[in-house]
Formats: C-alpha cells, sequence, structure tokens
C-alpha cells in the first residue's frame, strides 16, 4: 500500500512539475477549469490569513489622504501634458505630408490575440469616416493600414502592421521622382524573421527594378502600384501614404537588398495616426481622454502585501477575470503605477510590482514638464536585489538613446501605449540613471508608495460568471 | 480517517494560513529584511517527523496551498516544492532521526535554499532567461535558508504542537 501511494505521489508530483514549467500545454488546457478549481483552494487560505494581514498596520509610512489628493491632481495634469506631447511627436513634420490628409488620432490598445502583426488601435472619439484600407503613420513614416472596425461606437480598430505577410505597399527611393521607372513593392518581415532583442529585423524587398540604387531612405509611392482589389475610394485611400517614409536600404550578404526599418514595431508603437480623406466628415479631432479619470478602475483589497518570497515583488489582490480584470491590467495606488496583473484568476490576481522579474512595462521618459517625451520602448523588472532597496528597472538598448535623459538628476516615468491593460500616461515613481551596462541602462526608482485602501486596477468589461 | 484527524488537517491549513498570511506581512513590513523563514516549511518538518506517509504528503499538500495562496509564484510550483519536500522527509526517516534537533535545523535551511532554488528556476523558464543560481541567489536565499534553520531548531516542535494539531501527530505517529 505505501509503495502505490508513493507512486501515486510521484505521478501527482510529476504532474504539479509539468504544470509549473509549462502552464500552457495541452493538457494542462483541457484541464483548465479544473486547474482554476483547484487553484481556488489556496485563495480561500489567502481569504483565511487576511485578517491577520489587515489588522497589523502598515510598515510603510503613509501619507496624509489630503496630500495624496493633491498628488493624484497634479499626476492627472502631468498625465495630460505627456499624452499631448506624445500627440504632438506622432504628428508627421515635414509640410508637405500635413496638407490634404485628414490625421485622425489613435493609441495603441495592444495587439491582436495571436498575430504580432496586427495591433488593436482606438480613435480618441468614434469611428465615423474610417475605411478599411486607410493608411496608418506614426510621425513622417508609414505603419500599416486599417484591416477592420472592431466597435464603431468606441473607436477601436485593427491596423495590420507593414511587417504582416499579407501588407504590400508601393515605394520608391525618396530621391527619386513620384511615378520615375525605379519602384518597388515593400512588405512583411524578410524571410520571416521575428523580432530579436537586438533590433526589429529588416523588411522584405519585392520585384525591385533593375535600376533600384543599393542605398537610401525609401518612402512609400502607391501611384503606380496595382493594389489587390483596391479600386475608388480604397485606391484613393491607399495615395494618402504617398511620401511617407519606410526605411533605409541595406545589402544583406547572400540575401540581396531589404529595408532597415526606424521604427520598433514591438515596443515602439504608443500614438498614431489614421490618414483620412479632408473630407471624410470627422471634423475636429477630440483630445484623447485621460486613463486616470477614466471609469475604468476596480477597486481591489490587498489579500497579501508581499510574496513570502524575498526574491519576489507582488501582491495578491481580490478581483479577477469577473471584475473585468485581465492579465497585464495596470495597478495604480496613491495615483502611481505600481504594478501589472501577472496571473488573473476568477475572483482574484497576482500583481508584479515595479521591480519584480516578471515585469515589463513600455515606457516614456521626460526629464522636465516641458522637454520632448522620450518614448523608451519596453523595460524589464530588475528586482531590489536586496530587500528594502528601491526598485530597479532595465532598459535594454544597444543605441545611445539614454543620452537624452539626465545623468545624476531625477526625471519622471510614465507608461506608454501599446501593451494590454496599460494605457500611457500613468505615472510611475521618479526615477535616475543607476547604472549603465553593456546592452541597456539601469533605472532606479523612488519607492512606490503601496496604500492598502487604495488600490486600483484597470478593468475591461466583466465577464460572465 | 476519524472526525479528529480531519479537524486536525483543517487545523493545518488554518495555521499554514496564517503562518503564510504572517510571513507575507513580516517581509512586507521589513521587520526582519531577508531573514524571514520558510514557516510553512519548518511547521512541516515539525510534523512530520511523526507521520506516516500519507498524512505527511497530505499536510504537504495543505501547507503548500496556504503558502501558494498568499504568493504570486505560480501555485502548481509551490505544492511540487511542498510535496516533494515530504517525499523526501519519508524516504529520510527510514535512516536518521528527522526529530533530531540539529538534523532538523540543518535540514530545514537545506530544504529552504532548495524550495527558492526551485521557485527560482520555474520563473527563469516562464521568463526564458538562463539563470545563475549563485549570482541569483546569493543575495536572499541564503538569509532566508539561515533564518528556516534557526526558525527549526528553536521552534519546529513547538509548531508541531500548536492547538488543534495533537490528533493529527498523536493518532498517525509511526512505530517505534
Amino acid at each position: 500500500m505505501p509503495s502505490r501511494l508513493r507512486t501515486w505521489m510521484l505521478v501527482l508530483l510529476a504532474l504539479l512539475c509539468g504544470h509549473a514549467l509549462a502552464p500552457d500545454a495541452r493538457p494542462y488546457q483541457i484541464a483548465a477549469p479544473l486547474v482554476e478549481l483547484l487553484s481556488g483552494v489556496p485563495r480561500v487560505c489567502a481569504w483565511l490569513g487576511a485578517p491577520l494581514l489587515l489588522d497589523l498596520p502598515m510598515a510603510a509610512a503613509e501619507t496624509k489622504s489630503s496630500d495624496r489628493a493633491a498628488r493624484a491632481l497634479r499626476e492627472s495634469a502631468a498625465s495630460d501634458a505627456l499624452r499631448e506631447a506624445l500627440f504632438a511627436a506622432a504628428e508627421p513634420t515635414r509640410p508637405e505630408l500635413r496638407s490634404g490628409r485628414h490625421f485622425a488620432p489613435a493609441e495603441v490598445l495592444g495587439r491582436a490575440p495571436k498575430s504580432r502583426d496586427h495591433v488593436r488601435v482606438r480613435l480618441t472619439s468614434d469611428a465615423r469616416g474610417i475605411l478599411r484600407g486607410y493608411p496608418v503613420v506614426h510621425s513622417n513614416l508609414f505603419v500599416g493600414r486599417v484591416s477592420g472596425i472592431l466597435d464603431y461606437a468606441r473607436g477601436e480598430l485593427e491596423v495590420e502592421l507593414i511587417s504582416g505577410k499579407e501588407v504590400f505597399v508601393g515605394a520608391r527611393p525618396a530621391l527619386a521622382a513620384p511615378g520615375a521607372q525605379s519602384e518597388l513593392v515593400v512588405g512583411g518581415l524578410l524571410s520571416g524573421r521575428r523580432p530579436r532583442a537586438n533590433g526589429w529585423p529588416p523588411l522584405a524587398l519585392h520585384n525591385p527594378s533593375a535600376d533600384t540604387p543599393r542605398t537610401g531612405y525609401v518612402v512609400v509611392d502607391e501611384s503606380l502600384s496595382i493594389l489587390d482589389g483596391a479600386s475608388g475610394s480604397a485606391a484613393d485611400a491607399a495615395l494618402l501614404a504617398n511620401g511617407f517614409g519606410l526605411g533605409e536600404l541595406v545589402e544583406l550578404p547572400g540575401r540581396g537588398l531589404a529595408l532597415e526599418v526606424q521604427l520598433d514595431f514591438d515596443a515602439g508603437l504608443s500614438q498614431l495616426f489614421v490618414l483620412c480623406p479632408p473630407d471624410c466628415g470627422r471634423g475636429a479631432e477630440a483630445a484623447s481622454s485621460n486613463p486616470l479619470r477614466d471609469q475604468q478602475w476596480t477597486h481591489a483589497r490587498v489579500l497579501a502585501p508581499a510574496d513570502p518570497s524575498p526574491a519576489r515583488v507582488g501582491l495578491v489582490l481580490e478581483g479577477g477575470a469577473l471584475d473585468g480584470i485581465a492579465a497585464g491590467a495596470a495597478v495604480l495606488s496613491g495615483g502611481r503605477l505600481i504594478g501589472r496583473v501577472l496571473r488573473a484568476r476568477q475572483r482574484d490576481c497576482d500583481v508584479a510590482l515595479l521591480g519584480d522579474s516578471s515585469l515589463q512595462l513600455v515606457l516614456v521618459a521626460r526629464s522636465s514638464p516641458n522637454a520632448q517625451p522620450a518614448l523608451l520602448g519596453r523595460v524589464l523588472g530588475r528586482g531590489p536585489l536586496h530587500l528594502g532597496e528601491n526598485p530597479r528597472l532595465w532598459w535594454p538598448t544597444n543605441t545611445k538613446a539614454w543620452s537624452v535623459l539626465p545623468r545624476g538628476s531625477s526625471f519622471e516615468l510614465f507608461s506608454a501605449a501599446g501593451e494590454q491593460g496599460l494605457p500611457a500616461g500613468l505615472p510611475l515613481s521618479p526615477a535616475r540613471i543607476s547604472a549603465i551596462g553593456e546592452g541597456g541602462v539601469e533605472f532606479e526608482l523612488e519607492r512606490p508608495e503601496l496604500v492598502a485602501q487604495d488600490v486600483w486596477v484597470r478593468s475591461g468589461p466583466r465577464e460572465a460568471p | 480517517m476519524s472526525a479528529q484527524q480531519w479537524r486536525a488537517l483543517v487545523w493545518l491549513l488554518l495555521w499554514g494560513s496564517w503562518l503564510a498570511a504572517l510571513q507575507s506581512r513580516v517581509l512586507a513590513g521589513q521587520w526582519f529584511g531577508p531573514f524571514v523563514p520558510e514557516l510553512g516549511l519548518v511547521l512541516l518538518l515539525g510534523v512530520c517527523a511523526r507521520l506516516d506517509q500519507a498524512p505527511c504528503c497530505a499536510a504537504a499538500l495543505l501547507l503548500g496551498c496556504a503558502r501558494a495562496g498568499v504568493s504570486i509564484e505560480p501555485a502548481s510550483a509551490v505544492l511540487a516544492g511542498y510535496l516533494a519536500i515530504a517525499l523526501l522527509l519519508t524516504t529520510l526517516k527510514r535512516w536518521v532521526d528527522v526529530e533530531d534537533v540539529f538534523f532538523r535545523g540543518l535540514c530545514a535551511g537545506a530544504l529552504a535554499l532548495v524550495f527558492a532554488s526551485w521557485l527560482q528556476w520555474v520563473e527563469a523558464r516562464h521568463l526564458g532567461a538562463a539563470l545563475e543560481l549563485g549570482a541569483e541567489l546569493a543575495p536572499v536565499a541564503w538569509r532566508g535558508a539561515l533564518a528556516s534553520a534557526i526558525a527549526a531548531l528553536l521552534g519546529a516542535a513547538w509548531l508541531a504542537r500548536l492547538p488543534g494539531l495533537k490528533p493529527l501527530t498523536q493518532s498517525w505517529r509511526s512505530a517505534p
């Protein structure tokens, strides 16, 4: 009997180890309802332990509620200013690209499910006047085309990026005259390569004409392109993108010509513009709404204020999928971003706080309230290496982009749009550069204040029970 | 199983939950820095010394549940860690006296370190990152292991005598 029991226990151990290492494996997906039910047991335990947690005073010095309210107002104003500056930075700078077009501002909400080449964006108003096929740009660069209208009233669109397999754009070298013989078609990644840590792979060129130069900048030119099935208004819409940049021509050994993109399509898309004809009927565009003031926040009770393992920086909150909370949702306390939801179950969620090794954020830095915001892209948690230290973030960058940030003095960090549940403009604690390493820069943040009674989670539509 | 034994298991779950909550609260308050023992593990060592394999595994799963309830680590990783510890302890019992205070202290320190390494390895696998165990674990896990060893030396036997646990340790007491 004991040996049979031992065998069963070893089987259970193997199953648990398998789930811990590969929770998305197919057998566990099939057993997901059972796993969800079983994982409810630990949460009952958390609720049993919660009275003990709540009866004890918070160790960190909490600011007065009046101070918190004043700070929340300041943060809200700073967030407004930042979002305005981000949209200003995303507008085309060249006068010829600004004329004859209507620019509909949109903010990236996240990637479409199961496709890294599609992003979901939200306009600042409804989708009036927007059609499939309208070009989407960021500054002077072509990004992709509208591939679908997801929610007309909320202005939610799907955009297929130029890295997608199905997107083809007519192009010409920037120095060639429009309509000249030297033409090419751009679209998709070279040999279907996916992005790596050292940068976005080049875009593929199709059927370049014989006189295509080996170097130089390439811009969109749809004048001579025959778009698949494009006619009438769709063809006219495609022409709106003429003149917007695509990238720099590079010759890769053994691979021929390709196009080096100048935008990080993975974490560098935050604010975009949909190009519309001037007579599209959209009128004056509304300003984007401030996420700190909208109604998409759910108050959450803290079930566990810290992970029992000193190597992790996280907490457990009451509130889950039934409250509209999903993985990746932003978590605020004291008016500042303190972390993101790591895992959301039906009625509770795990939160990775700033510094936790599993935390990933897309951030914008601003050295002063009037300075130009610098989109940093993806930044990773680096822990407090010792308990009680300030949280650290690691910004992997191969460029000298950090030189835009002040050395020695602190600067402001905000969330950027582009990831599910993380809207642009949420302020973080002030940061400073603490180390510059081989492959990136380390930021040290002032320790965020966790006020147990003031924790809010970004939520979407509530899931039916 | 008698009603008393069932009640004892419920008490074990309750005590485990409260100890895990206390561990979480102590870490949040930074009262002792990273010198916070793995209290569930210490309690498991305290009760497992007197239990047969079946109740020992049940106790490990209950205490693992309690620990996972306040943790952001995957529950399956925590449960696997506790179950592995229970299986290891029941195997060790054949050769060594696990009720010996010094052995218990040593065992708690080593197991706390292995448990922390396991959780960190799981996390590294999820992130797709390579884990350099020495460098990554050095700052905090060693201190947690030391605290667990001291807590087991001083308090494991006391924890096993917490109210409600008596039927658990008496009725399943292994034959000498």
